[in-house]
């Protein structure tokens, strides 16, 4: 008896991993605020990047204050490969990133160990 | 507290005496004791674990933390409920995880630092102040405040403080941090200097050409941030890979306990186990870090030699190359004729010439006129100067005509050539440009002129051809001449007659048998540079040639071709060699992990487990870090 009920609660788990991780989750995003013709956004560190999508206006410099709150190690780094930016951040203190937003498309970013993803699209 | 270090040490000073016990001691107190050490480490050691795996859980997002988080908890919460119903405990298995977990992120803190250390240094290097002339007095200033155009004045030993031109004095300079060039440069009223690099014996006073980012170590360490946080292309799999990773690892560990325990009937405590140490063992990390920390590593050791790779891109595309061309004019030779030959009455033959090219416009006549004064010979006044469109100049001096050209032009005024014909024939099959001097109904002698190639051109061409690298030379010059001057520096073939305008296009025919790199230095090859798989510029003094290249070499020097290709192969081969161990520790590990292999002995502890995943990206950091000890 014992035994069926863990292959149902083994089957319950795998679907949960799966419906948790691969599921349709809405990505958080927004859209930068422009100012003084610079455009601004906030980028909260925990956990991956919150919010995960920035959309830009295309030709306006944009600074990204990475906030970096999560100690872990994975996250110490931001690599934006098409902007060539490569930063550390520290913890706990605002970090600002300045990026020319120059083509239209979508940039992914990511950390310095690529297992978190966040993305800028230049309009 | 707060520093991985202090967490480690912290972790492994209590953990000692778990230690003892992993290897069969006892404790006064027994399993309450290991509770007691285990729950500090919990707390201490392994709560930034826990913290960043719960923030990244809410994120849909998982990573090591959330591997390593959930084997520990398991672990420590189990063995609570054994400790309470008097089961075996495994405390030591949680508290051991973190301090070998912690160990590793210690060292690959600590060997990663250093890989990032190439653009540090190269920021060193800039100078902080510089004496300048201002309204007649010498001012010391701090370079941030230098402007174009000023007279900046530097004493033996210090640095040069921006890039400018020399307008007095003669020193040695030491460009080697710069350009990687390990012999100190003389440098002359009218030389380039380089800012950053460091003055010998002597005094200079020079003008600043290039101030703040323009000059040429900004540009460098611009160029080396772009290509350290470049991608390279192979890295696509290991992503989708590391996407996947930390669910899939999840599911084969409940997939792992299952089986375990209802389809093997071992205990639930024995299952549990194996589940843990699946969950432990995997280290996605090691796949992410393979490719960006060699990528880093390579690149910083070529920003040392005065070769700057631009991105992951270009290094990938480096690897497949069959076939190097060159640009032939600046590149393969010095880019400047001179005169190599007289034949006939030395003095009498130059003096003729020098006349009658002082007006003319004619590339050559550059190379003729230094030669004369080279030989403190002076020129006569000429009149009736007149081009023979495609034939020479004739003029007159006194009451003789003098004449300079080819063949045609003395045949025309039915000069007779004598032996010098066969002399000029033997000069042409050298690869020289010859032209015939003489004065009143005679032919004096003749001027053989070339282009030479630059010293170390051919070392440089066998060392391409010694790593099976097909040489191409691409010139606008004739077949004659190319093929002259492509024996001599040892190139296979020679495509001759190319306008610069078709050289792309001459690049693109290459191709067609295989991944083509071109050497240029941008000037009038930028097009070719681009059609190329790889563009490798040469002097990077140039903003043109930095633009256009993929690599772009400081040095102006052949052999480095070779280099930077060597050191693209390594570094590729060093993140193929990374991604293939990370796959395969990962792909064998987590078998023997589970327990795959438990009926021939191989059963891994726990603990173990943990060490081994800490090591793991321990050794693709070190690996990547090996490559600069690599020898290009």
């Amino acid at each position: 008896m014992d035994k069926i009920i863990v292959v149902i609660a083994a089957l319950g788990l795998i679907g949960l991993v799966l419906w948790w991780f691969f599921g349709k989750h809405e990505a958080s995003s927004m859209v930068a605020e422009q100012q003084d013709n610079m455009q601004l956004a906030n980028i909260t560190v925990e956990g991956g990047y919150n919010p995960q999508v920035i959309t830009l206006q295309r030709g306006i410099p944009a600074t990204l204050t990475f906030t970096r709150k999560d100690p872990s190690s994975c996250l110490e780094e931001v690599i934006m490969p098409d902007f060539g930016v490569q930063e550390t951040l520290p913890v706990n203190a605002p970090h600002e990133i300045t990026i020319q937003p120059d083509k239209t498309g979508e940039f992914s970013y990511s950390c310095g160990m690529r297992m978190f993803f966040g993305k800028v699209i230049v309009e | 507290m707060n520093s991985i270090k202090n967490r480690f040490l912290f972790s492994l000073t209590l953990s000692l005496p778990l230690l003892y016990v992993m290897f069969g001691g006892m404790l006064p107190g027994g399993h309450f004791a290991l509770f007691v050490l285990t729950t500090p480490i919990m707390i201490v050691g392994g709560s930034s674990f826990m913290r960043s795996a719960w923030a990244a859980l809410k994120n849909h997002a998982a990573n090591m933390d959330t591997l390593i988080a959930l084997g520990t908890l398991t672990a420590y919460f189990y063995s609570i409920y054994a400790l309470l119903a008097g089961l075996d405990v495994y405390f030591e298995i949680a508290a051991l995880l973190i301090v070998f977990i912690l160990l590793g992120q210690w060292l690959e803190e600590i060997s990663r630092g250093r890989a990032n250390q190439a653009i540090e240094k190269l920021l060193d290097l800039q100078a902080k102040d510089a004496t300048v002339l201002r309204g007649g007095k010498h001012v010391k200033v701090p370079v941030e405040e230098l402007q174009v155009g000023d007279q900046i004045i530097v004493k033996p030993g210090e640095k040069i403080a921006v890039d400018g031109q020399v307008i007095d004095g003669q020193s040695a300079i030491n460009e080697a941090m710069v350009t990687g060039e390990s012999l100190p440069v003389t440098k002359r009223p009218g030389d380039q200097v380089i800012g950053a690099t460091i003055n010998g014996s002597g005094t200079l006073t020079f003008k600043a050409t290039k101030i703040g980012k323009d000059t040429l170590l900004a540009q460098i360490v611009e160029l080396v941030k772009k290509a350290q946080s470049s991608r390279a292309p192979i890295q696509r799999l290991a992503d989708t890979i590391s996407r996947y990773f930390v669910p899939t690892v999840l599911i084969i560990s409940i997939i792992t306990f299952t089986v375990w325990y209802v389809l093997l009937g071992a205990s639930a405590t024995a299952a549990l186990l194996f589940a843990v140490t699946v969950v432990i063992i995997a280290c996605p990390c090691a796949l992410g870090l393979a490719t960006p920390t060699a990528l880093m590593a390579g690149t910083g050791k070529g920003a040392r030699l005065g070769i700057l790779i631009k991105s992951g891109e270009v290094l990938e595309a480096a690897y497949g190359i069959k076939t190097v061309v060159f640009d032939k004019t600046g590149t393969i030779t010095e880019g400047k004729p001179t005169v190599t030959d007289i034949i006939g009455d030395k003095k009498q033959v130059l003096q003729a010439a020098a006349s009658l090219e002082k007006n003319s416009e004619h590339p050559l006549a550059g190379a003729i006129l230094a030669e004369g004064e080279k030989h403190k010979i002076a020129s006569q006044a000429v009149k009736n100067f007149q081009a023979v469109e495609g034939k020479g100049v004739t003029a007159n001096s006194g009451k003789d005509q003098l004449l300079i050209g080819n063949e045609q032009l003395f045949k025309d005024h039915k000069i007779n050539l004598n032996d010098l014909a066969e002399q000029k024939t033997k000069l042409e099959h050298e690869g020289k440009t010859v032209v015939i001097v003489g004065r009143g109904k005679q032919a004096l002698g003749l001027i053989a002129i070339q282009d030479k190639p630059k010293k170390g051109a051919k070392a440089a061409m066998k060392l391409l051809s010694d790593r099976g690298l097909r040489t191409v030379m691409i010139t606008g010059d004739n077949q004659a001449t190319a093929k002259a001057v492509a024996k001599i520096v040892g190139i296979d073939e020679v495509v001759a007659q190319v306008l610069p305008a078709d050289k792309a296009a001459r690049v693109k025919e290459l191709q067609k048998a295989g991944a083509v790199a071109f050497v240029g230095d941008g000037i009038n090859d930028a097009p070719a540079l681009a059609q190329a798989n790889v563009g490798i510029a040469m002097g990077a003094g140039t903003d043109i040639a930095i633009e256009s290249g993929g690599i772009v070499l400081v040095r102006n020097k052949l052999e480095d071709v070779a280099r930077a290709l060597t050191l693209s192969r390594k570094t590729f081969n060093r993140i193929k060699l990374n991604l293939f161990w990370a796959f395969i520790y990962n792909l064998g590990g987590v078998p023997i992990a589970a327990g795959v292999f438990v009926s021939f002995g191989l059963r891994l502890n726990p603990a173990l487990a943990g060490l081994a995943m800490a090591f793991s990206s321990v050794s693709v950091v070190t690996s990547s870090l090996l490559l600069a000890k690599a020898k290009v």
